[in-house]
């Protein structure tokens, strides 16, 4: 039964989002009795109407508020008010995702260590281990239905999938699976298994993959001690003279402001939304932003190393005809200096349809040469690069000195610049991908630039110490005991692997330490 | 050929406009009825006029040319553009101005070579732009193309493509 709880009432734990940290963390806080209430800022649309068409699905889930990008990154040039492909929806943005689930290597918690200092990197090592999380990676990968793990078999492998996996094996790489996905092969926990309808990214329509929206939210709302407030857009947060959180304010669909009282505050907004809220919450207390004593809210934005490689051929692939990215090669996933650069990446098939390869695959270019290779759309097969990128402290999101959004708060600026290990690494894997489909004879091969970011870090990082970042090792605020951070944003490097099931993995570990702490008195 | 200088993303394709393939379908599309103010739907636009309106199915074509779709498909593109000039008066104004700056200089009547060096020269320009974010979106998004293409598109309702082709690959 969906709880429903009063304005007035300072007993509940109020987390802003309800994607893949905030959503999560909600579930596990009601399962253990905890009253919860998720203020989501988009609307809630169920998996009956999403819609397996990309452009109407993009314009049903995104986030499409205004924003402003700086930096020498292409995203100013191309999709100057589009930095991420994020959700505004119940569910955030694990309604649009592709559901690669791997876990982070051992030595991505310690890259300080491992790789030194490297000019223009602000590195720092994790205040935790791969050991301190390991027993959530499986409590996460059991959660989500991770293929290829805990007994789950692997997906079918697909057209796409099979051409990558046989280009891979052509240039020696082992590594190759058809990845570990959170697409359930057969019926599980009350979910269908794949249908390969090449549309299970955007959306849930067939249900077949994981999504808050799908099995945490819902889950939690049977518990009785979860209200989900869709189109709740949270605007700031609030503390009284000692220093605690107190609630926040919100604007709802109609633009009407309202204070949710809170025992504790957890903020799960997205790499953008997380610290913007922060920012816009300065008081005399906190004059530089909320919980930003050292200064490092909104610093260090991550958004991986990514970019595309197409391969064009001679005969068929129709790589539209599967899940939307349906195998993975490992082998490149490692710290190797000898390549050039440090840390590693991995290959993922992707496909897009014609509405999207029109837009993404080389934006802003026309004329007969681009038109040529949509010609070849039947004939392509597609994977894209997923890797570590470097934070750096000028690499972030600051409030808009001018321009405000729907409801008087000022919209983010995401400024970006690549860093040289970044660009280093990216066309290593431009070349290594291409040579993939060019084992396999492809008539060319076509290196698309990273699209608007889906994978969104590190700007309320994790430290051991509260002058190098944001959130302890719990994801706990440094200055404020009462207010956490529960997505991405509290990432203190990036690792290269997708980082769903590591934001996930992270929530459930969290939502033990906010329910010992409560017990206890603290919060 | 004007210099296009490093920074147009104008890109060439293998075939050059005056080969032969190129000519033929282009005599086809002579007997279009998308090219000529005169012609019935460049007069039943609600908002650009008829020389805007057929310009444009020419300027649209040029920018992601597919010589086997017929001119129904960017003369869908131009309907668009059509309807939101409706609601937009600025971008009603946008869209006149610039076709009016391209025939000024008679651009329907330049050769196909000439016709893309003029593009070319306004492609940084907000008109062109705009042009071409809606081809971008309004021809590659047309349910209608997909087949073209060789996409079968939405699958959900048809039970997927497990039963109809995900690993049917038979080259490798």
């Amino acid at each position: 039964m969906t709880a429903r709880y009063d304005l007035n009432d300072d007993s509940v734990f109020v987390i802003v989002g309800s994607g893949a940290g905030g959503g999560t963390l909600a579930n596990e806080l009601a399962q253990k009795g905890v009253d919860v209430v998720v203020l989501e800022a988009g609307p809630r649309y169920e998996k009956e109407e999403h819609i397996d068409v990309e452009w109407e699905s993009f314009n049903q889930l995104s986030w499409l508020d205004m924003r402003s990008t700086s930096g020498s990154w292409g995203i100013t040039n191309d999709f100057p008010t589009l930095p991420t492909w994020t959700c505004k929806v119940v569910g955030g943005t694990t309604v649009h995702w592709a559901g690669c689930s791997i876990r982070f290597k051992d030595y991505e918690f310690n890259v300080a260590s491992e790789y030194g200092s490297l000019d223009g990197a602000n590195l720092l090592d994790w205040p935790i281990s791969l050991d301190d999380v390991l027993p959530y990676y499986d409590k996460a990968e059991d959660k989500l239905g991770v293929t290829g793990r805990h007994g789950i078999p692997y997906n079918e492998p697909d057209n796409n999938q099979m051409v990558m996996a046989a280009g891979a094996k052509n240039v020696g790489y082992e590594q190759v699976t058809a990845g570990t996905m959170a697409i359930n092969p057969v019926p599980r926990d009350g979910r269908p298994g794949t249908m390969h309808d090449g549309f299970c990214f955007q959306g849930i329509a067939s249900n077949a993959r994981w999504s808050t929206l799908n099995t945490e939210i819902p889950k939690g709302e049977a518990t009785g001690h979860l209200e989900v407030r869709p189109e709740a857009h949270v605007l700031q947060v609030q503390h009284n003279g000692s220093g605690k959180i107190t609630g926040v304010l919100y604007a709802d669909a109609d633009g009407n402001q309202h204070v949710q009282k809170a025992r504790g505050v957890s903020i799960a907004g997205n790499s953008i939304e997380s610290p913007r809220l922060l920012l816009n919450s300065a008081s005399s207390q906190h004059p530089d932003g909320l919980a930003n004593s050292s200064g490092q809210v909104g610093k260090n934005y991550m958004r991986h190393t990514t970019g595309t490689v197409w391969g064009i051929f001679d005969n068929p692939v129709n790589m539209y005809r599967g899940n939307t990215m349906a195998g993975c090669v490992s082998d490149e996933a490692r710290n190797d200096p000898d390549r050039g650069f440090f840390g590693g990446y991995y290959f993922q098939t992707l496909h897009l349809g014609p509405s999207f390869m029109g837009a993404f695959v080389d934006p802003g270019a026309w004329g007969r040469g681009f038109a040529d290779d949509m010609e070849g759309y039947e004939n392509m097969a597609g994977m894209w690069i997923v890797g570590e990128d470097m934070p750096q402290e000028s690499n972030g999101v600051t409030l808009h000195e001018t321009e405000k959004d729907q409801h008087g708060m000022p919209i983010p600026n995401v400024h970006f610049d690549d860093h040289p290990n970044d660009v280093a690494m990216r066309n290593h894997a431009y070349e290594h991908g291409s040579a993939i489909y060019d084992s396999l004879g492809a008539r060319k091969t076509i290196h698309t630039p990273p699209y608007p970011a889906t994978h969104n870090l590190g700007t309320c990082r994790m430290s051991a110490r509260p002058e190098d970042g944001v959130v302890n090792k719990w994801g706990q605020t440094h200055d404020v005991s009462n207010l956490f951070i529960s997505d991405g944003s509290q990432m203190t490097t990036g690792a290269a692997a997708n980082p769903t099931l590591t934001i996930t993995s992270l929530a459930i570990r969290q939502a033990d330490y906010i329910a010992e702490q409560m017990k206890a008195g603290q919060i | 050929m004007t210099e296009t200088g490093s920074e147009s993303r104008m890109r060439r394709g293998t075939n050059s406009p005056t080969d032969a393939a190129v000519r033929d379908a282009a005599a086809q599309r002579t007997q279009s009825m998308y090219q000529s103010p005169d012609d019935e739907w460049a007069k039943s636009l609600g908002t650009l006029s008829a020389q805007t309106g057929c310009t444009l199915v020419g300027v649209t074509r040029m920018m992601y040319p597919h010589d086997g779709l017929g001119d129904e498909y960017y003369a869908k593109v131009v309907e668009g553009l059509d309807a939101q000039a409706g609601d937009d008066s600025d971008l009603a104004q946008l869209l006149e101005d610039g076709v009016g700056d391209l025939q000024s200089d008679g651009w329907s009547d330049k050769d196909e070579d000439a016709r893309l060096d003029a593009l070319v020269e306004i492609e940084s320009t907000p008109f062109f732009q705009t042009v071409r974010n809606e081809v971008v979106t309004g021809l590659y998004g047309n349910p209608d193309v997909w087949e073209y293409f060789g996409y079968e598109g939405p699958s959900i309702a048809k039970g997927g493509y497990k039963d109809r082709g995900f690993n049917d690959i038979d080259w490798l």
